[in-house]
């Protein structure tokens, strides 16, 4: 045998192994000497919320490559596309390695040009305008912009200088664009944040359906999972239903393509269905749920002096409700009917049927995942209440294979963004601002006065661009997120606050993304494994990685940037007269020695760091630094249901779901048996809410704030590709990926192109009320719209499609809907 | 108004690395997990079949099969990808292994 022979025999064992879906033995065979010579080291995917294991190899301070980690029990040793180049995403040529200001003649200036300074002149130009923005209008004065990518301590310790420090509960992560409904309709259904059950759930499932949620493009790994299931079992059923057809249709049994906003009436007609056929289980609803009839007319989020939101009833209290019983839940769901549902939809009737007959039939364990489809919607909290009725009435929870599961778009949306509490009105472990007790335990564990925490809820992520706009948030930072092309309606909400010259923008960036562009200093970020890191996945899987290599030129991580800027500010500056009257001994102190080297979050001594990897904030400040803010985040779970193993055990294992209890992870919550916290002979026990009920809601169909009209006369629904991630800030300077999908397009119906008399490639103008974009039509290919709608992928800085979303979002979860506004394709060159 | 800011300048997306980072001689062998719907297998096969330097292996499992494909960058190994992917009746693409070597050394005799 020659050498070609064996490595390529190798590689094709490696991957049958693979295919066994047995960590066990599944292995990836590195022979090459070149490769055996180098450092492997474990870490998580940087990219999406599904969290696949990979390991990293480095070589003279580089990483050179990356395989997935035949051990991570999430992929068993399989990367999609993205996982597979994840080496070369640090390493764009253009990468940020200095702090930039804009400036003329030396001094900075909002209209000048970028110009390198020193961290020092970063931070003073940047303290002197947080602290004038603080002095001239308090804590609502200054604000931070954050992210489901921050480290479980980066965004700890941003929550403590904004919450804790500048008492601003201005702090938002960009979760809120992507799980917000989520996370509300956990709290208002569960009292607890995210998913009862795990990835382990899609080996015992009977049927899938997806809502909203194109995994085959978008959570890939976990798409070979459910293929799996479908391909090996063949009385497995999958229904896909999305407003157009993509790659995952190519596994439907049930394929439905609806019409915008309809899928709320397709689950109160599949409530109806269960209730009709007498299908509830009677048993555990009468033991475990409660039903709640929610306000209606809710508006939608928009500016509060805009036309829909002074006509709506309950725009300012949407998230209303009043006790009913199952009896008035049934009379509620009754106009939801086969025939009613499918006028709305658009969708037959026959597989609606066939829909609702999984969730009703006792014997069927059903798995609902969703994503975007669901949170970005004017109704998204609805979506998931709605979701969870079905699963309640049903009592299809909690259980192997029974799995209402939210999916995740951010490596740590839900470690980073929900656990850690960086929402504008929460505080870590599920807490929130609102509430004097929570305020009082986290004062307590950050050693703060009290009343030190404000009261009232900061601006979420929207209202950020709008008070921006409005003159009212004058000091910004942004950290690992790329919200000028993220956030909707760009051009009327997004870029006038950035250069509005009452404000000061920064932006921490790894590249020069449109944000950092719009930016009036621009900080250089490390970035995933150039920073010892922890991350929690859509599983409650927390996951950790060493610093594996050192950030190139002056980059430091965003952590080192909060800790390190807090040095800036003395309580005398930030806090009341009257807190330093009653607590002294505060006085004269900066906000680092007040909030992290405070004799407990630099408990741990930089000796405890590892040997063999380098930690440049922890050698910076002379303390192991994220070991010192982990434990202390951790006592905020500890003890009551979020329990956190100890620091170093996660150094040690590919991640354990919380709760963590006696050393063992925690795969199905609220289930007596398998979950530690269930009482005795309970059952189910849903503990987050005090009488141990879950909620089901009754919620109406309403209709979006904007649909299609004769000038305007195409849904426009934006959304991703499977080559690129998000913004495309690191999958675009990875070439591979790059030339895959170098551009967005407009997927259109082949009907509509030839009634306008356009062809495939033809440049277009989509225009909204808002702005247009120059774009491609593509009438082949994954996505196959229906007649009427069109998709654009948001991915392309040079076609920025968020000129023309429309900034409405979800009265409760304040998370926008990109996937529903009204657009017109006007041919280049048409008037 | 504010003035539209140029981006065009300061991106550098898709960029190929430097000089420095180019690769010498060295031959990129890679494994790849395939998930077919039933009725498309056939069809895979041909298109794996004409692929250049690409073979398809059967697992024990259904629907699953392995494929290994070399050559000289990792552009051709993304394209091939690509194509793979594309394919009506694949439902996923897992790239498993990734296995490199200078040219030279390839046809050496191997002893495992």
């Amino acid at each position: 045998m020659n050498r070609r022979q064996f490595l390529r025999r190798s590689a094709a064992a490696s991957a049958i192994a693979a295919a066994s879906a047995n960590p066990a033995q599944a292995s990836n065979i590195i022979t090459e000497s070149q490769f055996t010579r180098m450092k492997w080291s474990k870490a998580p995917c940087r990219f999406c919320g599904t969290g696949c294991g990979v390991r990293v190899a480095v070589k003279d301070n580089r990483v050179v490559a990356t395989h997935a980690d035949a051990n991570a029990e999430v992929n068993r040793g399989l990367n999609c596309i993205k996982g597979y180049f994840l080496s070369k995403i640090m390493y764009g040529t253009d990468r940020l390695t200095q702090p930039l200001l804009r400036m003329t003649d030396g001094k900075f200036d909002k209209n000048g040009e970028f110009v390198p300074v020193t961290w020092d002149q970063a931070f003073d130009i940047m303290a002197e305008k947080f602290k004038a923005a603080l002095q001239a209008r308090g804590p609502e004065g200054v604000g931070m912009f954050g992210s489901g990518q921050w480290t479980i301590w980066e965004g700890y310790a941003a929550n403590k200088l904004f919450k804790g420090g500048f008492r601003s509960n201005n702090v938002d992560p960009n979760a809120r664009h992507c799980m917000a409904s989520a996370a509300y309709a956990f709290m208002r259904t569960f009292g607890m944040d995210e998913p009862m059950g795990c990835y382990d759930d899609f080996e015992a499932a009977d049927a899938f359906v997806l809502w909203g949620s194109n995994m085959a493009e978008m959570h890939p790994i976990l798409w070979s999972r459910v293929a799996d299931r479908r391909l090996s079992a063949p009385h497995v059923k999958v229904a896909v239903l999305s407003t157009f057809e993509h790659r995952s249709f190519d596994l439907a049994d049930i394929p439905l393509v609806m019409k915008p906003q309809s899928d709320l009436a397709i689950m109160n007609y599949i409530a109806n269905h269960i209730i009709q056929t007498g299908k509830v289980n009677k048993d555990f609803v009468s033991k475990h749920v409660n039903f709640k009839r929610g306000a209606t007319d809710i508006g939608y989020g928009l500016r509060p002096d805009h036309e829909l939101e002074k006509k709506a009833k309950n725009a300012t209290k949407p998230g209303d409700s009043e006790p009913m019983t199952y009896e008035e839940f049934a009379a509620f769901v009754k106009p939801y009917t086969l025939e009613h549902a499918a006028k709305l939809s658009g969708c037959p009737e026959s597989w609606l049927k066939q829909l609702a007959d999984l969730y009703a039939d006792p014997k069927v364990r059903v798995t609902s995942f969703w994503t975007m489809g669901f949170n970005q919607h004017t109704r998204g909290v609805w979506a998931n209440h709605m979701v969870y009725n079905l699963h309640l009435l049903t009592g299809k929870i909690a259980t192997p294979g029974n799995s209402p599961f939210s999916l995740t778009g951010q490596p740590s949306a839900c470690g980073t963004a929900r656990e850690v509490g960086t929402f504008a009105h929460r505080l870590p472990a599920d807490m929130a601002v609102t509430n004097p007790d929570h305020r009082k335990h986290a004062e307590e564990i950050w050693k703060l006065p009290a009343g030190t925490i404000n009261p009232k809820p900061g601006y979420h992520a929207v209202e950020q661009n709008r008070m921006l706009k409005d003159g009212k948030l004058n000091a910004y930072w942004v950290q690992v997120n790329n919200n000028m092309q993220a956030a909707a309606n760009m051009n009327e909400e997004g870029l006038p606050g950035y250069r509005d010259p009452r404000n000061f923008i920064v932006v921490s960036e790894v590249y020069p993304t449109v944000t950092a562009q719009a930016a009036d200093l621009v900080l250089p970020a490390a970035m995933w494994v150039e920073k010892e890191g922890a991350y929690g996945n859509a599983e409650r899987r927390t996951q950790f990685w060493h610093q594996l290599v050192d950030a190139p030129g002056q980059s430091r991580s965003d952590l080192w940037q909060l800790m390190e800027f807090s040095k800036r500010f003395k309580t005398d500056e930030v806090w009341t007269a009257e807190t330093l009257a009653a607590n002294p001994s505060y006085r004269g102190k900066t906000l680092f020695e007040v909030l992290f080297a405070n004799g407990h979050a630099n408990r741990y001594p930089l000796s405890e760091t590892h040997r063999e990897y380098n930690n440049q904030e922890s050698k910076h400040f002379g303390f192991y630094v994220q070991k010192g803010l982990f434990e202390e985040y951790a006592e905020f779970g500890r003890g009551h249901g979020h329990d956190l193993a100890p620091f170093d055990t996660y150094h040690q294992v590919t991640g354990l779901r919380w709760p963590v209890v006696d050393g063992k992870e925690t795969l199905w919550r609220y289930k007596e048996g398998t979950d530690p916290y269930v009482k005795k002979g309970a059952d189910f026990e849903f503990y987050g809410n005090k009488d141990g009920r879950a909620n089901i809601f009754a919620l109406p169909y309403e209709p979006p704030p904007e649909s299609p009209d004769g000038e305007y006369n195409y849904w426009l629904v934006t959304g991703r590709v499977l080559e690129h991630w998000h913004s495309g800030s690191m999958t675009g300077r990875v070439p591979e990926l790059y030339r895959a999908f170098p551009n967005a397009l407009v997927f259109m119906h082949p009907d509509d192109a030839e009634a306008m008399k356009i062809r495939r490639g033809v440049e277009v103008r989509v225009v909204s009320r808002r702005g247009e974009i120059r774009s491609r039509v593509e009438t082949r290919g994954r996505n196959k719209p229906p007649r009427g709608v069109v998709f654009v992928p948001w991915f392309d800085a040079s076609q920025l499609i968020n000129k023309v979303t429309l900034d409405a979002t979800d009265p409760i979860s304040k998370q926008t809907d990109f996937k529903k506004c009204a657009v017109k394709i006007v041919p280049l060159g048409a008037v | 108004m504010h003035s539209p800011l140029s981006r065009r300048d300061l991106f550098r997306l898709g960029d190929e690395p430097g000089q420095a980072a180019r690769a010498q001689e060295i031959v990129h062998i890679a494994s790849l997990l395939l998930q077919v719907l039933p009725d498309r297998i056939d069809a895979v096969r041909e298109t794996v079949e004409q692929l250049p330097g690409a073979e398809l292996h059967s697992t024990a499992h259904p629907g699953k099969f392995a494929v290994v494909l070399e050559a000289g960058n990792e552009r051709a190994l993304a394209d091939a990808t690509e194509t793979l992917s594309r394919l009506p009746g694949v439902l996923t693409v897992s790239i498993v292994a990734h296995l490199t070597e200078q040219a030279s050394a390839l046809d050496e005799e191997w002893q495992p």
